[in-house]
């Protein structure tokens, strides 16, 4: 065990059981996962991704390379998780990854031997030949071997929610800099939200030995964050990351709640009015032969280690650190820790190795003046320096500078919304961070002319140390999550892929989980050495949220399954369900699909309902269509431009069927516009395309004719429409007891009759059919739903009144070959193709006019709509076949000159019917075509026939 | 995601809005207008490095076709209007 006696902010009266590759092991709430395994004495927790090397925890925090772990709860498993991020909690079951068998006895680090083989680019160049082998065998066997951890398959019973939140200021990062800021916002009364990815407010503080205010830093940060908690103008949020930057001030940041709650995760979406960025900073590890093996970590991480969690993480440290002030940190936690510091380097030795196998053994290097020097330890603390985690303030576009004083990559303006403070921008120290957190704030505040303006200087940037570590030649690691060598970057160099993009993506510097958070700086600092040129001109490469890995259940949050969309019901829905209605989703309603009586297959309902509707009598819900109330003196000409055909001649009392353009001549839309009196109409517009004709009339409206003067009501939810349908609907029609004529000289079709039936339900009925039989839309306001249903059902079941729902309403459209949208109306068509090209007035103008009678979309061989039925009188006709001249080939090819837009058996006619797109198809009536359908595994010979198979004079309309 | 000013609703994400592409003066529907002119009104677009009048539609919100000034580049918005006069509750 190396946890010390004493000290640590974790509850050593309370213990926490946990397994690592099923070893019962144990830690203490305030633990992480990394610093639990520290504590028990595991180093050694992952192998690396291409070398299978043995890996340990370099790291702290969310920067962590190395130790990606797979962890099973109660939900499932979770791949790729950090140690160093992994709050330890009740029962955790962790792996490790990348290894077979074991952690310490890994087949696969037989792979070091092939080092020079497994260089950078080596898929592309060794897995060449043969050719067919690379979708058989080598993808395969690589898949298998490639990647971090495995994805659970399950499915995760978690809850993710998703809130919302704006503010003044939104601080992101709870060390001395971001709660400087807070605390100095929140007292002048801005809105204040400060978002911690740690559980504790801190950040290096927490580790810290110094005094802020008179009391320990680590107090001090209590308070403040208490003092924060107890504001009611802020609003702290520990345990979140925030991970993206968007525009105008948007932040998206994931809160993990502690385990055992309701929710696995919280995305919450922030908008500021400005936002300081007080993220801190990622240390920097030296490069040197062997500075991978367990024992090699960050110095910053060993005193986090060292203090916050109470352990010693060695027995013999050697200390790397450029700073001297740090190294002195460093050192003084190694001895509170009782670690003997073993050696300590001055910047510009130059280092030589490491050795040991499952863990650090010794280390080698050569002083100042020239001297090799080497020793025993088994633990060696390195840093080479600060590198701001700024990448926030890149995310939307501007680039860091690399600056040769600091060393590293910084934020070049401080001018925008995002406002980097503190060691974010290479100010490093306490209290510097204090003095640029309050200075900053007062900044932002000014801006906001919400505090008068101070003027309080900002802090300079740290200095980098004139001196650094050098190292000998040999493997070292770049990037130790992708096992990316000094020479693999030399290779690159050598092989052209100079432009750091490119670089990257050869040799995988900076890819992966930790898209190169430890290692990029150094990869830059390497790379211009090689190219002779200086980290300011290589540049970086490009930031994207999230700066963090973000679980996906996050993002996706409770917006899963039924849940995905809203539920639309009509207002027939909980009649139809008494009437065992079938339903199915159509769009975002849910649609009654077929009515089944007791034991009927959908086949034998559908069947049943087409019959009673061409024979007797049906119902169908027609409330799902687009309904808007439109009028005004120029209500007349407003619809004159909207619809390409005649609506202009429309008398008070009738309606007219419509089709609607697009600025570019295709079909929009159809519907019927119903004239209610001198300047009021009634349109409709189909299910579909309701919000996107809705949205055209009103940029008709509010855009282009400003000077009309219409008014625009959609009434789509206002009314319940069912039609009724069959030879006796008018019957039906009688027996509800209108207060208006219901004869067929009275009540023709295509017209419209407002009254109330049976004394008093108030209905709007339209002589108006989809079904080719006499029908009446009967629309009544939408509380009277129900009460239509019950009198539509209790009269009509004289007739054996036959509710139907999609699958009849298609077959029955497709016997009158009525247009349907998302079939034959689907964007690519002008009223020609559909055969309805004579309907358009050519005595107005109408929207689409101009653009439709170009020459190529009035050509003579253009697809046009057409009927199909079986040669032979029987055969169906499969769905979506194509059609062709001639068979196929031996290839299984035919040249094709049409395809299907629907295909049914009509039970009306007894065979199998079809309407198809066909080449110059209006003129080729008769002739015989195969229809193709590969899918199928069928070819059906068809007859080229009218779009209208049933009733085509429409005699039944008027019965 | 954009912060859209709406001039009757206030600032609104733009998830709330529908793009409706640059402003474009439509040719008058007089019966006179060809084919050319409204080839060139809807498909030859400047597209600018800048800023640029735009229509958006608040379609989760008060249902009115507005212009926005925004930067292609910065998206940087530089106010917005109703260009009507007219429509939404206003």
């Amino acid at each position: 065990m190396s946890r010390l006696p004493r000290g640590g902010l974790i509850d050593r009266d309370r213990t926490l059981p946990f397994t690592f590759d099923g070893v019962p092991l144990n830690g203490h709430p305030g633990d992480t996962l990394a610093s639990a395994l520290l504590a028990n004495g595991r180093h050694l927790v992952a192998r690396s991704l291409k070398y299978h090397r043995p890996r340990g925890i370099l790291s702290a925090g969310l920067e962590e390379p190395c130790a990606l772990v797979t962890v099973t709860d109660a939900s499932g498993s979770t791949s790729n998780l950090k140690a160093t991020e992994v709050v330890l909690s009740d029962g955790l079951s962790v792996t490790s990854q990348n290894a077979w068998p074991r952690v310490d006895r890994d087949f696969g680090a037989l792979l070091q031997l092939c080092g020079k083989a497994l260089s950078a680019g080596f898929y592309y160049k060794t897995f060449m030949w043969p050719k067919g082998a690379w979708a058989g065998t080598y993808s395969r066997v690589l898949r298998r071997a490639a990647g971090h951890g495995r994805a659970d398959p399950s499915p995760d019973p978690a809850i993710y929610d998703k809130r919302r939140k704006s503010c003044d200021i939104l601080v992101i990062g709870g060390g001395a800099a971001g709660l400087s800021a807070a605390l100095t916002s929140a007292h002048s009364g801005s809105t204040v939200v400060l978002v911690e990815q740690d559980r504790l407010i801190g950040g290096a503080l927490l580790s810290s030995r110094e005094t802020v205010e008179g009391l320990s830093a680590r107090d001090w940060a209590e308070d403040a964050a208490v003092a924060l908690g107890q504001l009611s103008n802020v609003t702290v949020l520990s345990r979140t990351l925030a991970f993206g930057h968007y525009d105008h001030g948007l932040v998206q940041a994931v809160e993990t709640p502690p385990a055992g709650g309701s929710t696995r995760a919280i995305l919450w979406k922030i908008r500021a009015h400005r936002i300081i960025l007080a993220a801190g900073a990622i240390e920097r590890p030296v490069v040197f032969p062997g500075n991978d093996r367990p024992g090699v970590m960050l110095a910053g991480a060993v005193r986090s280690y060292v203090r916050r969690f109470a352990i010693a993480p060695g027995r013999r440290a050697a200390v790397a650190v450029t700073d001297a002030d740090e190294r002195a940190d460093t050192t003084a936690a190694l001895a509170e820790a009782g670690i003997e510091v073993v050696a300590e380097l001055e910047p510009g030795a130059e280092i030589l190795g490491t050795s040991g196998r499952l863990h650090l053994r010794g280390l080698r290097w050569r002083d100042g003046g020239g001297k090799r020097r080497n020793v025993a330890c088994d633990l060696l603390c390195v840093s080479a320096g600060w590198m701001p985690t700024a990448h926030l303030a890149a995310q939307l576009g501007a680039r860091l500078t690399f600056d040769q004083v600091t060393q590293s990559l910084r934020p070049a303006a401080d001018d925008g919304v995002m406002r980097p403070v503190g060691a974010a921008r290479g100010v490093l120290g306490t209290a510097a961070c204090l003095a640029d957190g309050k200075a900053a704030a007062h900044e932002v505040m000014a801006e906001l002319e919400m505090h008068k303006h101070l003027g309080l200087p900002r802090p300079d940037p740290t200095p980098a140390p004139a001196k650094g570590f050098t190292a000998r030649r040999g493997r070292a690691f770049v990037d130790l999550q992708n096992d990316v060598t000094r020479a693999d970057l030399a290779l690159a160099q050598r092989e052209g892929y100079r432009d750091v993009e490119l670089t990257k993506r050869y040799t995988t510097l900076g890819m992966g989980t930790d898209q190169g958070k430890t290692s990029w700086t150094n990869g830059l600092i390497e790379i211009s050495a090689l190219a002779g040129s200086t980290p300011a001109i290589i540049g970086h490469t490009t930031y994207r949220p999230p700066f963090s890995p973000v679980t996906i259940g996050a993002l996706v949050g409770t917006e899963v399954g039924a849940a995905m969309l809203p539920t639309r019901r009509t207002p027939f829905h909980a009649g139809f369900e008494r009437l065992d209605c079938v339903f199915q989703t159509s769009g975002s309603w849910l649609y009654p699909r077929y009515f089944p009586q007791q034991g009927e297959s959908m086949a034998d309902a559908v069947e049943r309902e087409c019959r009673a509707v061409r024979s007797s009598l049906g119902c169908v819900d027609m409330s799902t269509l687009g309904k808007f109330d439109i009028q005004g003196p120029d209500a007349r000409s407003f619809l004159s431009r909207l619809y390409c055909n005649n609506v202009a001649t429309l008398k008070p009392g009738r309606l007219r069927y419509g089709l609607m353009l697009r600025e570019d001549g295709y079909v929009l839309d159809d519907g019927t516009v119903a004239q209610l009196g001198d300047n009021h109409f009634f349109v409709t517009a189909t299910t579909a395309h309701s919000a996107s004709v809705w949205r055209h009339i009103q940029k008709c409206a509010q855009i282009d004719w400003p000077e009309m003067n219409v008014t625009l009501t959609n009434v789509g939810e206002h009314w319940a429409s069912l039609a009724i349908a069959g030879p006796k609907a008018r019957e039906l029609l009688r027996a509800l007891d209108p207060d208006f004529e219901t004869g067929p000289q009275a009540f023709p079709f295509a017209a419209v009759r407002e009254g109330i039936l049976g004394g008093n339900l108030p209905v709007r009925v339209i002589s108006v059919s989809f079904s080719g039989e006499l029908s009446f839309e009967i629309n009544t306001p939408a509380g009277f739903a129900e009460d239509l249903l019950d009198r539509v059902m209790e009269r009509g079941a004289e007739w054996g009144i036959t509710p139907y729902g999609l699958e009849t309403l298609d077959v029955l459209r497709i016997e009158k070959g009525h247009l349907s949208v998302g079939t034959e109306i689907d964007g690519l068509r002008v009223p020609g193709d559909l055969g309805i090209g004579r309907m358009v007035s050519t005595s107005k103008d109408f929207v689409g006019r101009a653009l439709l009678f170009r020459p190529a979309l009035q050509a003579e061989g253009r697809e046009q709509l057409i009927g199909l039925v079986p040669e032979d009188g029987n055969t169906a006709i499969p769905p979506a076949a194509h059609l062709s001249t001639a068979e196929l080939d031996e290839n299984g090819r035919a040249p094709i000159c049409g395809q299907l837009t629907a295909a049914v058996r009509s039970p009306t006619l007894g065979h199998s019917i079809a309407l198809a797109f066909l080449e110059g198809g209006a003129a080729r009536m008769g002739e015989s075509l195969w229809a193709h359908s590969p899918v199928a595994g069928r070819s059906v010979r068809v007859r080229v026939s009218p779009t209208c198979a049933y009733d085509p004079k429409g005699e039944r309309l008027n019965g | 995601m954009l912060l859209i000013p709406c001039p009757h609703c206030g600032p609104r994400d733009e998830g709330e809005f529908d793009y409706g592409g640059p402003l474009r003066t439509l040719p008058p529907l007089d019966g006179v207008s060809d084919a050319a002119a409204w080839h060139r009104a809807l498909h030859l677009g400047n597209n600018p490095r800048g800023p640029l009048l735009e229509l958006w539609y608040h379609a989760s919100g008060c249902e009115t076709w507005i212009t926005v000034t925004r930067d292609t580049i910065t998206h940087e918005i530089g106010g917005s209007s109703l260009p009507g006069g007219k429509g939404g509750p206003g």
